[in-house]
């Protein structure tokens, strides 16, 4: 038993009984194991972007779990939000009701107008899309990445690349997919690229993220007029988005790479549907691919049927 | 340590930390607050000497937290370690008042959240836009005052002093 000399004994009372935390040496293990991390995610590390996904695809059920208690009180948000500018909110849909009531109009007359030369014209019917709607689970909008989790997966038929949109408008595409639960990349992701054109005149351009509100129009022809206003949808060029979806319009042009404020609001996504949309021009390689093998396997096929 | 102190830390960590990536609404400025939250809990679970808050659960909160929002793996284990460091070294000063432990507290959530933008900003070699770094910082503050505020009120009441403990030392 130690002995306990008169020296080194003394008695505590009251809070500061108990000793300080002390840094212990496992701490900076930890660090060193972060910062390790960092560097090997900088580098673009294969294994780590796969291990991530897997792990962030198993917490798929905690996540719908939390988002229970979650529900309401955005719901109780969203409901303050809208009474708080509920006035100033009515007078705009009265005006925009007004403005529209005459577009409906003229659209109704186009639109009989449209049928009948595409009947005349015999242009072939566009195909239809088929998609699936799920519910966003996880924000992960932040200074590095903008990007959603939503609770469909491959077992919904969703596939790496499918463009995703709500009721305003095209929002992004899928880039991960596990079997309950899909990665949307944002159209403001600053690894964000989406083909688009612009205005009346249909300038075509890139639509570039850069992780804020606003993603920019890159590569623009030279002598190409954007105004504020002008309206932006997808130009299906390089057959990763259908053409014809629409993202937002023009905010300004006081720059060489003007910017888009986007019709779908980001912040607030709750609902959003995936476009079940292969590329056209992939699947007639694909096909001609197979029609080559096929008939390169029936040639010595037929030639060894001809041997005696 | 009774059984709360021992499983309220590590808990409250683990739930800010799912909370901060659940789609809560809120403006992509204004979203960087949320993964603050879990620093405010690291840091005041820290400064209670009776509470059980590992390393490694601090670790694995930040490590989570990377995984699940898709950012760079580390970043924010790094940042949660930090902040538990921050707040070890204010748990040696010594402070008489609860107005000079508030002030520490504060001092140290504001040094990690310059630290996070720090962090960033070398990460992305690039200088950041720090505007939304002090607004999150600001509401951090507001949450632990909150918090130091409503220890004062209820913890007073319940704490009891300790019985008599001896202690080897020189």
């Amino acid at each position: 038993m130690a002995r306990l000399k008169d020296g080194l004994l003394f008695s505590r009372r009251g809070n500061d009984a108990v000793p300080s935390r002390r840094l212990r040496p496992i701490l900076f293990f930890f660090v060193f194991v972060s910062c390790a991390l960092m560097l090997l995610g900088r580098l673009d590390h294969s294994i780590l972007a796969g291990t991530r996904w897997q792990i962030a695809s198993w917490l798929t059920p905690v996540l719908k779990t939390a988002m229970i208690p979650v529900e309401p009180i955005r719901d109780l948000g969203r409901t303050i939000s809208t009474q708080v500018a509920l006035q100033s909110e009515l007078e705009r849909l009265r005006q925009e009701n007004r403005r529209l009531g005459n577009w409906e109009w003229r659209a109704r007359r186009l639109e009989t107008k449209l049928a009948d030369l595409e009947a005349l014209a015999k242009v072939v019917p566009e195909q239809k899309l088929d998609f699936v709607t799920s519910r966003v689970i996880a924000d992960s909008s932040g200074a590095f990445v903008h990007n959603v989790t939503i609770d469909a997966g491959r077992k919904h038929k969703v596939e790496s690349g499918y463009p995703v949109i709500d009721a305003d408008g095209l929002i992004g595409r899928i880039v991960d997919v596990g079997p309950d639960a899909a990665r949307v990349l944002l159209a403001t992701d600053i690894n964000s690229r989406i083909p688009v054109v612009v205005g009346p005149k249909a300038v075509r351009a890139i639509l570039a993220g850069d992780n804020s509100a606003e993603p920019r129009l890159i590569y623009l022809a030279d002598g190409a007029k954007v105004s504020p206003g002008d309206d932006v949808s997808t130009s299906g060029v390089g057959g990763l988005f259908p053409a014809g979806l629409r993202l937002g319009s023009v905010a300004d042009d006081t720059s060489s790479e003007p910017r888009v404020a986007l019709k779908a609001d980001l912040d607030r996504l709750d609902y959003v549907s995936v476009l079940f949309f292969n590329d056209p021009s992939a699947r007639l390689i694909n096909d001609s691919v197979s029609r080559k093998s096929a008939t390169d396997s029936v040639e010595p096929m037929s030639a060894e049927g001809m041997d005696p | 340590m009774t059984w709360l102190r021992a499983f309220l830390p590590v808990a409250t960590v683990a739930i800010l930390t799912v909370a901060a990536i659940l789609p809560w609404g809120l403006p992509v400025e204004d979203r960087f607050v949320l993964p603050l939250l879990p620093i405010v809990a690291i840091m005041y679970w820290t400064l209670d000497r009776d509470a059980w808050l590992p390393e490694w659960a601090v670790f694995l909160a930040g490590l989570m937290l990377d995984v699940l929002t898709q950012g760079p793996l580390g970043y924010w284990a790094l940042i949660y370690l930090v902040a538990y460091v921050a707040a070890v070294f204010v748990s040696h000063l010594c402070f008489e008042t609860a107005l000079g432990w508030s002030a520490a507290f504060a001092s140290a959530i504001v040094a990690v959240t310059a630290f996070v933008w720090l962090a960033a900003s070398v990460y992305f070699l690039e200088v950041l836009d720090w505007r939304p770094y002090v607004r999150s910082a600001a509401f951090a503050l507001a949450a632990a005052c909150l918090i130091m505020g409503a220890r004062a009120l209820f913890g007073s009441k319940n704490q009891r002093d300790r019985a008599v403990r001896l202690t080897r030392g020189s």
